[in-house]
């Protein structure tokens, strides 16, 4: 019988311990926005992985960071070629460990890119978070974590926009209002808000902004230390 | 899809149309379309690809949009200019009061263009009677939110940041 639910409700560390603890032979599938995160289980032992074009122990890794996502666990009789060999307990710790770094890898190199906000002209306020909500950087303490969930939302209302007309991938958003250019950055895993003055003038602007983009943009989860050794 | 006229003539927008027309002339500008908060199509591109059901569901996201924004500091709610950038694609849209005109762009755009023949384009709809008659009947009335959106985890931890109420619920 198939187990369902959803990995708000149950996290993928756990969901992985149990079926290993019961020696499971089974399929655990997750459903993500970029596709299926699929884990095989043989009596136990994980035996293959496969996320995002990633496989074997790479792929645990990224399926360990994932944090939402209607999830599926079955029986299976016909299984994959075995590509991890490492044991579950072995993979879980480590998987545990490469989060972490990710997680200071991110607020270092969030911290890095607000220092050179700090120096850039017109700029009136920022903020680099995490689209779970976590403010890495931000020159505006009062209002850091409500900018940072309007970020989320907007970044969220942007994909929608986009698959609606089907525009293909978000870049940026920016909201002409007053006398504010505000700017909505949506870089993989995080998100920037940048306010800068509407009188700043916009090619230095949007080269600032395209550097940005590119150095959060280096965030991922197997090349975190790369991205902070480029921006150093 | 060919514009479906019926809907434009009765919701009298024909005029809407011809002042919207200038839009057509500017090089990149792929589509338009111009709908009020409910999601109704006041006007649009004679033959935008566009369809009615997806440009209300546009409509919806952008009274989102604005509402999200109103949230933070400093942000005046009158008279506010989104550009999406997409891979290729620039989406803009203008914030009327409540009504939308959302134009479809080619990336590399003049963007400096475009605005300048909608900021005439809005001389020539603000001293319309009609128009403004128009609009106000249209501009009011709630949000479009789905019970989808209303209780997603995340708009409710930044509905109850605002109001303080309900602040237990975490972003995820």
């Amino acid at each position: 019988m198939a187990l369902v639910g959803n990995l708000k409700e149950i996290s993928i560390a756990t969901l992985i311990q149990l079926s290993c603890v019961e020696k499971n032979t089974a399929q655990l599938t997750v459903s993500t926005p970029k596709g299926p995160a699929t884990v095989y289980l043989q009596k136990g032992e994980i035996i293959h992985a496969s996320y995002a074009r990633t496989r074997g122990e790479e792929a645990i890794y990224r399926i360990l960071s994932l944090c939402e996502g209607e999830f599926r666990v079955a029986e299976v009789t016909d299984l994959p070629d075995r590509t991890i060999t490492a044991s579950w307990q072995g993979l879980l710790l480590e998987g545990m460990r490469v989060l972490d770094e990710t997680k200071k890898g991110k607020a270092e190199v969030a911290k890095t890119v607000g220092r050179h906000l700090d120096n850039a002209p017109n700029v009136e306020c920022y903020l680099v978070a995490s689209k779970n909500g976590d403010v890495f950087a931000t020159s505006c303490e009062q209002d850091a974590e409500k900018m940072a969930g309007a970020a989320v939302l907007l970044a969220w209302k942007a994909q929608e926009l986009s698959s609606r007309l089907a525009l293909g991938e978000v870049g940026f958003t920016r909201v002409a209002s007053g006398k504010t250019l505000t700017f909505f950055l949506d870089c993989g895993e995080l998100v920037a808000v940048i306010v800068a003055k509407k009188a700043a003038v916009l090619g230095p602007l949007n080269a600032l902004l395209d550097d940005i983009r590119k150095r959060l943009k280096y965030v991922e989860l197997s090349n975190v230390q790369h991205g902070a050794e480029v921006m150093a | 899809m060919a514009v479906n006229m019926s809907t434009v003539a009765r919701k009298g927008s024909l005029e809407l149309l011809q002042k919207l027309a200038p839009l057509r002339e500017v090089e990149g500008v792929r589509d338009y379309f111009f709908v009020d908060r409910k999601g109704t199509i006041l006007a649009r591109k004679p033959d935008s690809p566009v369809e009615e059901e997806v440009a209300a569901a546009c409509a919806r996201d952008m009274a989102q949009v604005g509402e999200i924004l109103s949230l933070l500091p400093g942000q005046e709610q009158d008279e506010r200019v989104f550009d999406f950038h997409f891979k290729g694609t620039v989406l803009i849209a203008w914030d009327w009061g409540g009504a939308y005109l959302m134009a479809l762009c080619k990336e590399g755009v003049n963007l400096a263009m475009v605005r300048m023949t909608v900021n005439v384009i809005k001389e020539e709809l603000g001293k319309g009677r009609r128009f403004r008659g128009y609009l106000a009947r249209h501009s009011g009335g709630e949000y479009l939110l789905s019970e989808q959106d209303v209780g997603s985890e995340r708009y409710k931890h930044v509905m109850a940041l605002e109001t303080g109420i309900g602040a237990e619920h975490k972003l995820i």
